[in-house]
C-alpha cells in the first residue's frame, strides 16, 4: 500500500513538475521572440535615424532594414509551435504576437518605402511597434 | 632601410590581416550583449596564438618544413588522420564564412543580395589564388584590411565614459542580465575567433613559401609579437563600439549589417566606407588563407608536393585542391553551412572553431 502512495506522489509531482517546466519554457520563447523583435526595431530605427542623417548610405541602410525584417519574421513564426496549455499563456501569446504583428508591418513598410523612394518619411510607425514589444516585453519579465 | 621597410610591412600585415570574418563579428555580438566584459578572452587568445604561430613560424625557418608535415612524422599517421579530418573540417567551414562574408560585405555597398554575390567571391578567391603572386597576395590583403583601423577611430569618435568601459574590461566574469551558460558559450565562441587553426597553418607554411630562414627568425618574431597583439586591440575597439552604441539600447547583434551602425554613429559615411573596404580586404584575404591552408595541410599530410611557389605542373594535386575548396556548391552556403545558417545569425561565430552547434542559439531569451 505505502508503496503504491510513494509512487502515486512521485508520479503527480512529476507531472506538476514537467507542466511548470512546460509553462516556464513557452514564456521564454515568448520572452526570446519579443527580445529579438526589439533588437530589429532598435536596429532599425537607429539605421534610418543615421540616414536621415546622412551619416550612412542607402545600400547600408536596406541591408539593415532587409536583415531585420528577416529576423523579426523569423521571430514571429517561432510563436507558432509554442504550446498553450492555461488563458493566461494564451493571452500572452496573444498580446506578443499582436506586439510583433505591429512591427513586422511597420519595419516591411519602411523597408519598402526606402526600396520605392529612396526615403523613409518617418520612424515613428516602428517606434509607436516598438514601444508596444517593451510593454509585452516588460509585463511577460515581471510576471515571471 | 629595406629591412625597416620590411619590418613595417610585415607588422602591417600582420595587423590588417588579423581579423576575419570570425573576429568581426564575434566581437560585436559580444560586445553588444556582454560589453567589455569577455575582454579578457581577447587577450588570453592572443596570448595563445601568438605562441603557436611563433613556434610554427620559427620551426619552418629553421628546418624548412611546415607544421603538418612534422605532425604527421612526430605523431604517425593514424594520430596525423584525425588531427588533419578535424583541421580540415573546421578549415573548409571557416572558408564558407569567409566567402560568405565577403559577400555580405559586398551586399553593404550595392543592397543586391549576398546569395548572388557568393559565386563571384568564391571565384574570384580561386583567380587570385591562381594567378596572384604569393607575396602580393598577402600583403595587398593585409594592407588594405588596415582601414579596420577605423573601428579605433570610430570608438575615440564616439567619446565613450572610458572608466566605465574599463570597469567592464577588468571586472572578469561578469553575465550582467545574461545567463552565466551564455557568456561562457560566448568566451568559447571569441576564443574560438581569436585562435583560428588556419593561422598556424598558413603561418607556418608561408615561411616556407617566402624562403624563411634562421636570419628572418627577428622579423617572424616582429610580426607575431607586434603585429598580433595590436589586431587583437582592434578586436576589442570593435567590442567597445558595439559596447558603446548599441548595449545600450539591447539590440543584441545577429547581422554583419549591424557591425556598421556604431561606425556611421561616430564617422558618417567615410568611415563607413573606409570599414567597409577593409571588411571586404579582412573577409577576402581570410578567404585566400583559408584556401590556401586546406590544400597545404592536406598536401603536407600525403607528402605531395605544394606550395604556390611551385607551378602547377610540379605540384598538380595542390592545385587542384585550391580550384575544389572555393566551389561553394561542395557546402549549402544558404542554408545550413553558411552566413545564412539557421535565423541568419552569426556566420563569424561558425568560423570560431568552437566545435559546437552554434546555430543553436545558447540563451533562451534570459536578457532581462
Amino acid at each position: 500500500m505505502r508503496a503504491w502512495t510513494w509512487a502515486a506522489g512521485l508520479t503527480l509531482s512529476v507531472c506538476l513538475l514537467e507542466g511548470c517546466s512546460q509553462q516556464a519554457a513557452a514564456t521564454d520563447d515568448l520572452i526570446h521572440a519579443l527580445s529579438e523583435s526589439h533588437s530589429a526595431i532598435a536596429s532599425s530605427v537607429l539605421a534610418i535615424r543615421l540616414y536621415a542623417q546622412h551619416r550612412s548610405t542607402r545600400a547600408a541602410t536596406e541591408t539593415v532594414l532587409g536583415d531585420m525584417a528577416g529576423q523579426i519574421v523569423d521571430a514571429e513564426r517561432a510563436l507558432e509551435p509554442v504550446k498553450i496549455d492555461s488563458t493566461q499563456l494564451q493571452s500572452d501569446r496573444d498580446a506578443a504576437l499582436g506586439a510583433i504583428h505591429a512591427g513586422v508591418a511597420a519595419l516591411l513598410t519602411s523597408r519598402d518605402e526606402l526600396q520605392r523612394h529612396g526615403t523613409v518619411g518617418s520612424a515613428a510607425g516602428l517606434e509607436s511597434a516598438g514601444g508596444q514589444v517593451d510593454g509585452v516585453l516588460g509585463e511577460l519579465r515581471g510576471s515571471r | 632601410m629595406r629591412k625597416v621597410l620590411g619590418l613595417a610591412l610585415g607588422i602591417l600585415t600582420a595587423i590588417g590581416g588579423f581579423l576575419d570574418i570570425g573576429d568581426l563579428v564575434t566581437n560585436a555580438v559580444v560586445g553588444s550583449r556582454f560589453g567589455l566584459s569577455l575582454g579578457w578572452v581577447v587577450v588570453v587568445g592572443v596570448i595563445g596564438i601568438c605562441v603557436f604561430a611563433q613556434m610554427a613560424g620559427r620551426v619552418a625557418a629553421v628546418s624548412g618544413r611546415a607544421t603538418f608535415e612534422l605532425i604527421r612524422e612526430r605523431l604517425g599517421p593514424r594520430v596525423a588522420v584525425l588531427n588533419l579530418g578535424a583541421s580540415f573540417l573546421i578549415n573548409l567551414m571557416t572558408l564558407t564564412a569567409e566567402v560568405g562574408g565577403v559577400a555580405l560585405a559586398i551586399q553593404l555597398i550595392t543592397s543586391v543580395s549576398y546569395l548572388l554575390w557568393v559565386p563571384f567571391a568564391a571565384v574570384a578567391v580561386w583567380l587570385v589564388i591562381w594567378r596572384v603572386r604569393f607575396t602580393i597576395m598577402e600583403n595587398v590583403a593585409g594592407l588594405v584590411g588596415l582601414c579596420l583601423i577605423g573601428f579605433a577611430v570610430a570608438l575615440f569618435l564616439l567619446n565613450p565614459d572610458w572608466s566605465d568601459l574599463g570597469r567592464q574590461a577588468v571586472q572578469g566574469v561578469s553575465t550582467g542580465t545574461e545567463k552565466v551558460s551564455t557568456y561562457w558559450f560566448y568566451a568559447v565562441a571569441l576564443f574560438g575567433a581569436a585562435m583560428t587553426p588556419y593561422e598556424v597553418f598558413f603561418f607556418s607554411s608561408g615561411a616556407v613559401e617566402e624562403g624563411w630562414t634562421v636570419k628572418d627568425l627577428a622579423q617572424s618574431r616582429a610580426n607575431v609579437l607586434v603585429g598580433f597583439p595590436l589586431g587583437g586591440a582592434l578586436s576589442l575597439a570593435i567590442a567597445g563600439c558595439a559596447a558603446v552604441v548599441l548595449l545600450p539600447q539591447l539590440i543584441a547583434v545577429t547581422a554583419l549589417s549591424q557591425v556598421m551602425l556604431p561606425v556611421a554613429e561616430a564617422g558618417g559615411k567615410i568611415l563607413l566606407a573606409l570599414i567597409i573596404l577593409g571588411v571586404v580586404a579582412a573577409t577576402f584575404g581570410a578567404a585566400l588563407e583559408t584556401t590556401l591552408s586546406a590544400g597545404y595541410t592536406i598536401a603536407q599530410f600525403f607528402g605531395w608536393p605544394w606550395g604556390k611557389f611551385r607551378p602547377p605542373a610540379k605540384a598538380a594535386r595542390f592545385h587542384l585542391l585550391m580550384i575544389v575548396c572555393p566551389d561553394p556548391r561542395h557546402r549549402d552556403v544558404t542554408h545550413g553551412g553558411g552566413p545564412d545558417y539557421g535565423d541568419r545569425n552569426l556566420c563569424g561565430v561558425l568560423s570560431s572553431g568552437a566545435a559546437a552547434d552554434i546555430s543553436a542559439d545558447p540563451d533562451r531569451g534570459e536578457r532581462s
